[in-house]
């Protein structure tokens, strides 16, 4: 690293961006698949597509989940009820059975009735935690990966800034068909259009693991009381009373849900817990949904769950707890017994702190749960974006060195090829899977990630093998086939697909946009595919990185 | 409508902003328009115009925080499209950009009501 400092900052974006651009490119692809990945979950599941057909408010959507559970485990110590939304149109119920194990089922809000086990599978959320668990290696190893990776791109992000001489003259400038220039130049727009993206999303990302990455701060204030900070970060609305072994009936749910609304002056309730059901010291607390405000803290109610009646409050917005508050009483949780009153007892901390509130917004933009549809689409097309800034960026790189043919630049070569065409084919492979395992096969979701996983390590294998333009054609056509196919299989595999959405009304809307999705996705990579079929005109700077490659596979 | 009006006039003020640069000029040499300092000035402020227009109609569609994502994503993803315009069909890039910052007047005015 020597000469100017602008030449300093170059090797540095050079050399740091390498080194981690494959693991990026997994982390940015299942990172962007996870803004859909309640719309993933249900493709993933066609069993459940039904209910999606039949809306449900969600005060009906929580009766019906209360009675099945009282059905099911009337004696359970914990329930927990995930009301439907509009991207997940089931409700969830779960508690812990006699022997400790956890129990779900779901169920269809408009009709009250339990649904039909779905397949066996992770969905979405194994694409999820794939983007910061690698899943793998440990959990904690992965965030520590993922986070170092964060930390390089977010470097990676300043200095490019820093080196790109022109950001402003070279704003529009696209000039195709000049090799190593059209790459700089693609490098660039994926970079700079979407640079508050990437910077926010990058930063955010580390917010996300700051706990673990930045413990300093938390080990200065709180020194050994890791239960502290903890409980400062997640804030509970009351601690569940223990339960008194007194049999009472539980409080209808309605009335309670109704007045939560009410209290958020209209928004709904997302999440219901019940500890002791069915006992006198039975404790409802009730969240809020998503939606509306940034952050990924909601604010919550709890109740109590015999009477029925108000307890506390938490989290409360500034401006909303204001008109219906009292000042604290010390000692949240301990309630006074107003039934339905507007009036609130106040726990100690009632609106959320400043710190608290900053960390809920920067954590709610990474995830964007409150993205409404439109918001959304921004979201993934700017994580695709900085798909493509990563992906330019490697082959960029590869395609400055093209006259180099040492085991270094072969070995770039075959992880491009593996990574920017091998993982659409990896993804390809996973929702295929999903549809085409037997249903009984034991360990089926385990399955759908291990053909992820079979078929990413052989296009990677595959490539160090003969990293060249024709593998480069191969793998592209063969990721084209699998994403732009899906919407086939699921036509013959389903009967709510596509085409029954668009003939008869008579499927979910989100499962025909993921069949158009992945058909757009495959019919790009096949665009790229045919693009590198055509012979490439014989001007030495218009030797694309990728024909240059045939040299380097000799 | 207003979030139609927000796209719009970020294309329009993306737009406008590319043709006040030297280097696509070009975009404007096929209509013999001359280059002066003045238009550039006149282009420069007509996007920033548009830019805040843009700003005002997402916040009143999604609200002050969430109008601040809609109108940075809504110059994301319209900025590449001027781009691949000029690189492209330098000559639509005029007639576009009229019927975008027309169709975004009207549609924030209609939003407004």
């Amino acid at each position: 690293m020597t000469g100017s400092f602008r030449q300093r900052m170059a090797s540095l974006h050079t050399w740091a961006g390498l080194l981690v651009c494959w693991l990026l490119l997994l982390m940015f692809t299942s990172g962007t698949a996870s803004y859909f990945r309640d719309e993933i979950n249900l493709w993933m599941k066609p069993e459940l597509h039904g209910a999606a057909m039949r809306p449900a408010s969600a005060t009906q959507a929580g009766i019906a989940a209360v009675q099945v559970l009282q059905q099911r485990a009337a004696q359970a110590k914990h329930w927990f009820i995930t009301l439907p939304t509009a991207r997940t149109p089931y409700s969830r119920a779960t508690w812990s059975g006699p022997d400790g194990k956890l129990h779900t089922a779901l169920i269809d809000p408009a009709t009250g009735a339990e649904l039909p086990a779905a397949r066996d599978t992770h969905a979405g959320a194994f694409l999820s935690r794939l983007h910061f668990d690698l899943h793998y290696v440990p959990p904690q190893t992965g965030r520590w990966i993922a986070g170092l990776c964060a930390m390089v791109l977010l470097v990676s992000l300043v200095s490019g800034v820093i080196i790109h001489r022109r950001i402003f003259r070279d704003f529009f400038t696209f000039r195709p068909g000049k090799g190593a220039r059209s790459w700089q130049d693609a490098h660039n727009a994926a970079g700079v259009f979407a640079l508050p993206f990437h910077l926010m999303i990058t930063y955010t990302g580390l917010v996300t693991l700051m706990f673990m990455v930045m413990p300093s701060a938390g080990q200065a204030v709180y020194k050994d009381d890791k239960g502290a900070l903890l409980s400062e970060i997640h804030p509970s609305v009351g601690k569940p009373a223990k339960a008194a072994g007194v049999p009472a009936p539980l409080a209808p749910i309605g009335p309670v849900l109704d007045q939560a609304q009410r209290h958020w002056h209209g928004r709904a309730a997302g999440t219901i817990g019940i500890a002791n059901p069915n006992d006198v010291n039975a404790r409802i607390s009730v969240t809020r949904a998503a939606g509306g405000d940034l952050s990924n803290k909601q604010p919550a109610m709890q109740f109590d769950g015999a009477s029925g009646a108000l307890l506390a409050t938490k989290g409360d917005d500034a401006s909303a707890a204001q008109g219906t508050t009292v000042p604290a009483t010390k000692g949240g949780g301990v309630g006074t017994g107003m039934a339905q009153g507007s009036a609130v007892p106040a726990s100690s901390a009632d609106t959320t702190s400043m710190a608290l509130a900053t960390h809920g917004v920067l954590y709610g933009l990474h995830i964007a749960r409150f993205a409404e549809p439109l918001l959304r689409w921004l979201f993934f097309i700017s994580g695709l974006a900085g798909t493509a800034m990563v992906a330019t960026g490697a082959l960029l790189w590869a395609a400055k060195r093209q006259r180099q043919s040492g085991a270094g630049a072969r070995l770039v070569h075959g992880l491009n090829i593996g990574c920017i065409a091998g993982l659409p084919i990896a993804y390809g492979a996973y929702f295929w899977a999903n549809r085409l395992l037997p249903l009984e096969l034991a360990q089926r979701a385990d399955r759908e990630v291990a053909v992820f996983f079979a078929a990413w390590g052989a296009a990677l294998l595959l490539a160090q093998w003969r990293p060249g333009r024709a593998m480069w054609r191969w793998q592209l056509a063969c990721g084209a086939l699998l994403l732009g196919g899906l919407p086939v299989l699921n036509a013959v595999t389903t009967s709510t697909h596509a085409l029954a959405v668009i003939t008869r009304h008579a499927a979910p809307l989100s499962v025909a946009a993921f069949d158009m999705t992945v058909l757009a996705l495959g019919a790009s990579l096949a665009v790229a595919a045919a693009r590198l079929g055509r012979q490439p005109k014989r001007t030495p700077e218009t030797l694309a990185p990728l024909s240059a490659m045939r040299e380097v596979s000799k | 409508m207003n979030v139609l009006a927000t796209f719009a006039l970020a294309y329009s003020g993306l737009s406008a902003l590319s043709q006040s640069m030297a280097r696509h000029h070009a975009a404007l040499v096929a209509y013999k328009v001359p280059r002066s300092p003045r238009l550039r000035v006149a282009l420069r402020l007509g996007a920033v115009a548009c830019w805040l227009l843009a700003l005002a109609t997402a916040m009143r569609h999604a609200g002050m925080a969430q109008g601040v994502l809609l109108w940075t994503g809504a110059l994301s993803v319209t900025a590449p499209a001027v781009m691949l315009q000029l690189a492209y069909a330098p000559r639509t890039l005029r007639p576009c950009t009229g019927a975008a910052s027309a169709g975004g007047l009207l549609f924030a005015l209609l939003g407004s009501l």
